[in-house]
């Protein structure tokens, strides 16, 4: 399944930039592994979100929800402060966004990116950071590499980011002669 | 083969393959009337064609912050959410050639007549620099339309841009349609471009060009009422690049837009769709801009070449103060407005004399024409002057009773049936009669048929004559004087015949 993408939400964006400009050095890259989970949690499990904004628990009680949520996906604490914010502003369904978009800012100081390594087979470590180089070069940043198997692709590999896509693959070759015909 | 081999293979193409296999995408996040929001493509330009994993195509109309609006070329091709989408790093092109005459196009540049591939030239892009003041040459040569009423009263010249509007069945589109059938033989090519049109009125449109031999000077660009908006919003600007393309070769061209309002809409609605404020009549505020750019690429150029450009806008209830007719109506060169209660009195070319002008064609009328056109002018505005008093019921002395008739002969004489066009020779024969006086004698329903019938005589008995005016581009005096007295005497032949 392809990522979510939350477009033209600025509010979330406006929330992700300041706690980056306050907490600058919060996070990790092993960190921004870890909310990358938590973001991809809960924007599959709203419900989680909905206990915050429900009048019937009060402050101390929605406090330790959260820091239970902090900890349960081994986030930095600093993000009780940042999810604390949110729910008290009414804006906790903001969470999986202000995530995401924590995770973009922190891969754009970085000057990382994101690729997915889709092979039909599996590759090894030596096989993998070959390709990291590889893209590296081509576009001159830090490789977060995720490598997946499709066994769609027939023989070859893609490698995709938001931005890009290197393909070699007889899948690819196949459609492009489809569409010559 | 082994996997593990087939992985080596691709660790070798690593290192072997060029950079440029590395594509800019963007992943589709929101899809729906025609219009899809894509993140990503973070380096694409405003205008860039994009193209879908699914075969579609799209162009951008939007850079927002943190994703670009794109609206689909086709409506065939479903578009699914989080479809991955490439640059072209191009912007849409369309075809053009010498063999698309005689072709019917649709605005994505695919043949819709059934008469197999198109054979083109190149592919050029269908926004492009408009020629400099350095480059353009003023507009003094005629482009004969073959319609009295216009060549004498709102002439056009080459390089023209002169505006087609009326009420809905005003007979807009019969006037570009003759237009086009005279430029049979005088080297000029014709392209129609129509927008948001009936498939059917196409086709008999096509039909007609081809039974008259006009198809084959002619190209048509259509992107019916059933076409995507955007195909709508693109077809003038095709129209246009196609004409480019020939005035390059130094042809001389008559593009015929059918109708900007429809392409007005079309752009209103793609605006709505990205959510651009709306402004007068809910259009957005650069729709002047959209018409200005396509009809600033008319003009004639000192190299040699021009594109005349005939646009028609419909308007509502004969009101020409709406938005979009008074924005064509400022950028254009004139404008021949066509009236209902004129067409509805049988009065056909319905063209208003006194709301229709030419601003730049009265130096490129023929000299001969231009000599006969005061006499008709004059005509006409005693006609109007004398008509109100005489709707009064007072009388009138015979002076004024000898013009009020003579004035409604000059109306007859402007009235012409549909695909019936007359040269500038014959224009200007039918004038010098109507100068001399020789309908004053003729009954008012007679005047039409005395006037072809003369020319007619004039053509095969006086052969030299008519010649001489046709090269000379002139009637010098003494032809004049034959003239007058070889209308003499046809009129004794021919007025016992019809009294």
């Amino acid at each position: 399944m392809k990522n979510y993408v939350p477009v033209d939400k600025n509010i979330a964006k406006k929330y992700a930039k300041a706690f980056m400009a306050t907490f600058p050095k919060s996070c990790t890259l092993t960190d921004i592994g870890k909310i990358g989970i938590a973001q991809k949690f809960l924007q599959k499990n709203k419900r989680t979100l909905f206990f915050l904004q429900l009048p019937q628990f009060d402050a101390t009680r929605k406090d330790s929800m959260i820091s239970d949520l902090v900890g349960h996906f081994s986030l930095p604490h600093v993000f009780i402060k940042l999810f604390l914010l949110l729910t008290r502003h009414n804006r906790s369904f903001y969470i999986p966004d202000v995530l995401w978009f924590i995770i973009e800012l922190y891969k754009e100081q970085t000057n990382s990116v994101d690729f997915s390594i889709k092979s039909t087979h599996s590759l090894d470590k030596k096989q993998i950071e070959s390709i990291k180089r590889f893209l590296g070069h081509l576009i001159n940043k830090n490789i977060i590499a995720t490598p997946t198997i499709d066994s769609s692709l027939i023989a070859g590999l893609r490698l995709q980011s938001n931005n890009n896509l290197w393909e070699y693959s007889v899948r690819k070759q196949i459609q492009t002669l489809r569409a010559l015909k | 083969m082994k996997s593990t081999d087939l992985i080596s293979l691709f660790e070798r193409s690593l290192r072997d393959l060029p950079e440029e296999q590395l594509q800019e995408i963007g992943t589709v996040v929101r899809v729906g009337d025609n219009i899809c929001t894509v993140y990503g493509l973070s380096n694409a330009m405003l205008g860039e064609l994009i193209d879908f994993e699914s075969g579609n195509s799209g162009i951008i109309f939007q850079l927002n912050e943190n994703s670009v609006s794109i609206f689909l070329l086709d409506q065939s091709i479903p578009v699914v959410e989080l479809e991955t989408v490439r640059r072209s790093h191009a912007v849409f092109k369309t075809p053009v050639g010498m063999k698309l005459l005689g072709r019917v196009i649709s605005a994505q540049g695919k043949p819709l007549d059934g008469a197999g591939e198109l054979v083109i030239d190149e592919f050029r892009p269908i926004e492009t620099n408009i020629p400099g003041i350095m480059e353009r040459s003023p507009v003094n040569e005629s482009l004969e339309t073959g319609i009295l009423a216009i060549d004498v009263l709102v002439p056009i010249g080459k390089g023209q841009r002169e505006l087609l509007v009326g009420n809905r069945n005003t007979g807009k589109s019969s006037i570009a349609i003759d237009t086009i059938l005279h430029q049979k033989d005088k080297d000029v090519i014709c392209i129609y471009v129509s927008i948001g049109q009936r498939k059917a009125n196409l086709a008999r449109l096509v039909s007609l060009l081809e039974e008259n031999g006009a198809l084959e000077y002619s190209v048509i660009v259509s992107a019916d009422s059933s076409d995507a908006v955007l195909s709508q919003y693109l077809a003038p600007y095709v129209g246009c690049t196609i004409a480019e393309y020939f005035r390059d070769q130094s042809k001389d061209v008559l593009i015929i837009y059918d109708d900007l309002s429809n392409h007005a809409i079309a752009f209103r609605e793609m605006s709505l769709l990205l959510r651009r404020s709306p402004g007068r009549e809910a259009y957005p505020g650069d729709v002047f801009y959209l018409h200005s750019r396509l009809l600033e690429r008319a003009g004639k150029l000192a190299r040699g070449g021009s594109i005349t450009a005939l646009p028609i806008v419909q308007i509502q209830g004969d009101d020409i103060t709406a938005y979009i007719p008074t924005n064509l109506i400022s950028i254009t060169d004139g404008q021949i407005f066509l009236d209902t209660k004129l067409f509805n009195q049988g009065i056909r070319p319905a063209i208003s004399a006194e709301l229709s002008v030419s601003r730049v064609g009265g130096a490129a009328q023929t000299k001969a024409v231009k000599k006969m056109t005061r006499a008709l002018r004059l005509e006409l505005a005693q006609y109007q002057e004398l008509l109100a008093f005489a709707q009064f019921g007072a009388e009138l002395d015979e002076v004024s009773h000898r013009q009020l008739e003579r004035g409604r002969r000059a109306i007859e004489l402007l009235k012409q049936p549909q695909y019936v066009t007359y040269s500038f020779v014959d224009q200007a024969l039918m004038l010098l009669l109507l100068k001399e006086g020789f309908f004053d004698n003729i009954m008012i329903n007679q005047v039409n048929s005395f006037a072809v019938q003369f020319v007619s005589y004039l053509k095969s008995v006086h052969h030299d004559i008519y010649m001489t005016i046709a090269q000379t581009h002139d009637i010098s005096d003494e032809d004049h004087k034959k003239i007058i007295e070889i209308a003499g005497e046809f009129i004794k032949l021919f007025v016992p015949m019809y009294i």
